[in-house]
């Protein structure tokens, strides 16, 4: 039905796009995957007329068709459901959804809100989210708000949505719902293109997929005839024989020690141990006071009841910087909203935690800075033509080194990941989980938040899960474990302190 | 190899002469640098007047003091904030420099000193605002300007002081190496800043919590006293041109530099310095409020009624941000 033929794209010194040309067949599911950097965002601008290409044509039934804005793709019935959240936060549910064609009223230019309302609450029903079509966006969570583009996008009734990364900030369930719905589209002939790294997904919803590498066409392939590890060989151009690095690192002695850790409304009564060279995952919904754990270690809230036990002595840490001073370290969960400093280099970002000790009278010492830069250039294998680059020029997989590098040069005690890594390319995840079993073995405690199950489950000695602000298990083995053991204790709906 | 690799970087680290010309080239000021100077040359070839050393010396003191400012307040534009109240520091850092010194017989040196010190004292009463209460910047140094014009109206009653002695006028007034003292006031300010925002710890940090202060926040800066330093460091350097544009038109007034928060922002962002933060060099606030500060002179000379001074300067500042906004553009709204 729709024909992507032989488009190009080059940018100054990167040809983004290379004669790429695949087409997507009435109700399917097309999986587009490839590492960071592979053309698929750029190729989804070209289809929505956001991106010109150098050369090629779109087609739609064999018919050359033009797109020099998203408001031409909209016409032609293509829409698309971008990763980033991009909703009128002050605005109504209904009219958000409605934006650029609600329903008209009598009298010209006037609303019929009461239309407006039912249908609302029509699709409200069928995205299964139990919402006053009048509310605000703004308190909504970042799943139902990526619902609600979901029905936003599905009002216009389009032939092919396109929806890039659309469960990275969904609950279980919410993918659920999300897959269900999808379903249903595809039965009404609507063509989805599914963006998406969590290839666990594709192989549970798509009928083929295409793999892009580079900015080449390497394949399609239908899912049901080709493996994970084909899949993976074809993205990254080689086979990753294995994705999760055996674990040879040794627990040391405990190194801390958290007592009825408490944050009103955030989480309650968490108590743990770590210890030297320890891998702890935690493992839980999004909401259920993993991050906020982690922020009441790191010193964000000023104060925090309980205690906290470094090598046996009581720490009070009320900001980060004491966090820090004691051999804590954080990694923040959104990399490009709390980690990175997109316009600093490279160097500066890596530094910066720690930038005192490079300093002589005050003023930072650059022949010390890219030693050590270089060091971890080396070390994390960091691809970039020179230290002095923009660290918003990398792609997400490099910025999570740099990130990563920062923690490290202040060689702490304790490193906190918080979804280390998300939205990253197969390639660089399996090199951060080398990274982080390579500190482990050197004696650093490492506690790993993630919502990826596979990963909590494949690098972690012990994991802890919780729900609802509280630790609801402790799986001290996790060789006997299963998913479904993780994934019961994640959902205890117990006390609803924080609900 | 590895060593390879960092001897390369460590050499490009030492500026020589070369790389320093590249740096220039392929900044985000070149473009208002390369369109200064060919202003300059194009003025100074059709207007010989224009390049006769009394009228540069005439044009440069005029714009000197604006430039201080203008420098304190790209301190606090590329930490992520704005302080509107700079003209009202001025007037009061100013006022009461000159009242210590004219009416009380204190030396000069302490004058100046305590004029700082009261600039930063408002600097720091805006810093707290910001940082500790979280009022948005715009809002808070608009109300505290007016609270700061309001103190020096009610204590003077809106008398200006004048009739200085000859020792105080000299500051604001004299030459040395035939060098108006307020351009030497502002080439050292400048270098000073340039040194200190781009070399220092303190400096890269202000473009840390600038460009990104929640990142900044989890790196372990403390956003807040950040902040506050950049507000008092604006604050400071505009009592110091208080002082100064006290004695050097001879009088103290409670309306001196009324209006100066806007064209000292206005320098900046012409000068390359980022509305949203964390971008932005010394230097090109120096170019930007030169800009500013001959369009007025040139239309004297070539006999334009000074009516169309205010014309000229809003079409520079739009073209300035235009470009600025084209190169950055990326097709998407």
């Amino acid at each position: 039905m729709f024909t992507i033929a032989n488009i190009s794209k080059e940018y100054p010194g990167v040809k983004a796009l290379e004669n790429v040309g695949f087409s997507i067949n009435k109700g399917e599911v097309h999986a587009l995957v490839g590492e960071n950097g592979a053309g698929k965002s750029t190729l989804m601008k070209v289809i929505m007329g956001i991106v010109k290409p150098d050369n090629g044509q779109l087609l739609i039934h064999d018919k050359v068709i033009d797109i020099n804005s998203p408001k031409d793709a909209l016409k032609l019935g293509i829409s698309m459901i971008f990763q980033e959240i991009n909703l009128i936060p002050t605005i109504s549910i209904s009219e958000n959804i409605f934006v650029g064609n609600l329903p008209g009223g009598k009298i010209k230019f006037s609303i019929d809100w009461k239309k407006l309302y039912l249908d609302t609450e029509a699709i409200l029903e069928k995205i299964n989210l139990k919402l006053n079509p009048n509310d605000n966006v703004s308190k909504l969570s970042s799943g139902q708000k990526q619902l609600i583009q979901l029905a936003k996008a599905v009002v216009t009734h389009p032939k092919m949505i396109i929806m890039d990364e659309p469960t990275a900030s969904l609950s279980t369930e919410e993918t659920e719902v999300l897959f269900l719905l999808i379903k249903e589209l595809n039965k009404k002939g609507v063509a989805v293109i599914y963006i998406s790294h969590r290839l666990e997904e594709i192989f549970e919803i798509a009928h083929r997929v295409t793999v892009l590498r580079d900015g080449k066409f390497i394949a399609t392939k239908n899912v049901s005839e080709v493996s994970k590890d084909e899949l993976i060989a074809l993205m990254v151009g080689r086979y990753v024989d294995i994705l999760y690095t055996p674990k040879t690192h040794k627990l040391g002695s405990t190194v801390l020690k958290v007592r009825n850790l408490t944050q009103k409304g955030l989480f309650q009564d968490v108590s743990f141990d770590l210890k030297q060279g320890e891998i702890l995952g935690f493992y839980g919904l999004i909401g259920a006071g993993r991050t906020e754990l982690a922020h009441g270690l790191f010193g964000v809230y000023s104060h925090v009841e309980g205690e906290c036990l470094i090598d046996d002595k009581v720490v009070k840490v009320h900001s980060p910087k004491d966090a820090i001073d004691n051999g804590i370290m954080y990694l923040p969960e959104e990399r490009k909203e709390q980690s990175i400093i997109p316009l600093m280099n490279i160097m500066e970002n890596l530094t910066i935690s720690n930038l005192k000790e490079y300093c002589r009278f005050g003023f930072p010492d650059i022949n010390k800075e890219i030693k050590i830069s270089n060091i971890y250039k080396e070390k994390l294998n960091i691809k970039t033509p020179s230290l002095k680059q923009k660290i918003m020029n990398l792609s997400g997989g490099n910025q999570q080194k740099v990130t990563l590098s920062r923690l490290m040069v202040g060689n702490p005690k304790i490193l906190i990941l918080d979804e280390p890594t998300r939205g990253i390319d197969i390639g660089s995840k399996a090199e951060i989980h080398k990274i982080i079993e390579d500190l482990a073995k050197n004696g650093m405690a490492v506690i790993v938040i993630s919502s990826d199950l596979p990963e909590v489950m494949a690098i972690s000695d012990n994991i802890m899960t919780m729900s609802h602000g509280m630790i609801t298990g402790n799986f001290k083995n996790t060789k006997s474990l299963t998913q479904e053991d993780l994934l019961r204790s994640a959902c205890v709906e117990e006390s609803g302190i924080c609900t | 190899m590895a060593t390879k690799v960092v001897k390369e970087e460590q050499q490009s680290a030492k500026i020589s002469a070369g790389s320093f010309l590249k740096k220039i080239f392929s900044s985000d000021e070149s473009t208002i640098l390369f369109i200064f100077v060919g202003i300059i040359i194009v003025v100074s070839i059709l207007v010989p007047d224009f390049r006769s050393s009394y009228n540069i010396l005439v044009v440069l003191r005029q714009f000197s003091l604006i430039t201080i400012v203008a420098i304190g307040q790209a301190v606090v534009m590329i930490s992520g904030a704005f302080d509107l109240s700079v003209g009202p520091i001025v007037a009061l850092s100013g006022m009461f420099g000159t009242h210590l010194v004219v009416n009380m017989g204190f030396p000069v040196i302490i004058g100046v000193i305590l004029a700082i010190a009261l600039g930063g004292v408002c600097g720091l009463i805006n810093g707290l605002l910001v940082a500790k209460l979280r009022i948005n910047g715009i809002i808070a140094t608009l109300a505290s300007g007016w609270i700061f014009t309001g103190v020096i109206l009610i204590t003077t009653k809106g008398w200006p002081i004048s009739d200085f002695p000859k020792h105080f006028a000299f500051i604001g007034q004299g030459y040395i190496l035939g060098l108006p003292l307020p351009v030497i006031y502002m080439l050292g300010v400048a270098i000073l800043l340039s040194i200190f925002m781009a070399k220092s710890r303190i400096g890269r940090n202000f473009y840390a919590i600038g460009g990104n202060p929640v990142a900044g926040f989890f790196a372990g800066i403390n956003v807040a006293r950040y902040r506050i330093l950049a507000y008092v460091i604006c604050g400071a350097l505009a009592g110091f041109a208080g002082i100064i544009l006290s004695a050097r038109v001879g009088s103290a007034q409670a309306k001196a530099a009324f209006d100066w928060a806007l064209p000292s922002v206005a320098a900046g962002v012409i000068g390359g310095v980022s509305l949203s933060g964390g971008k932005g060099k010394i230097y090109g606030v120096l170019i930007g409020a030169a800009l500013l500060g001959i369009i007025t002179n040139i239309l004297v000379l070539i006999h334009i009624s000074a009516y169309w001074q205010s014309l000229i300067s809003g079409m520079v500042l739009l073209s300035a941000v235009a470009v600025d906004s084209y190169r950055r553009a990326d097709g998407t709204i």
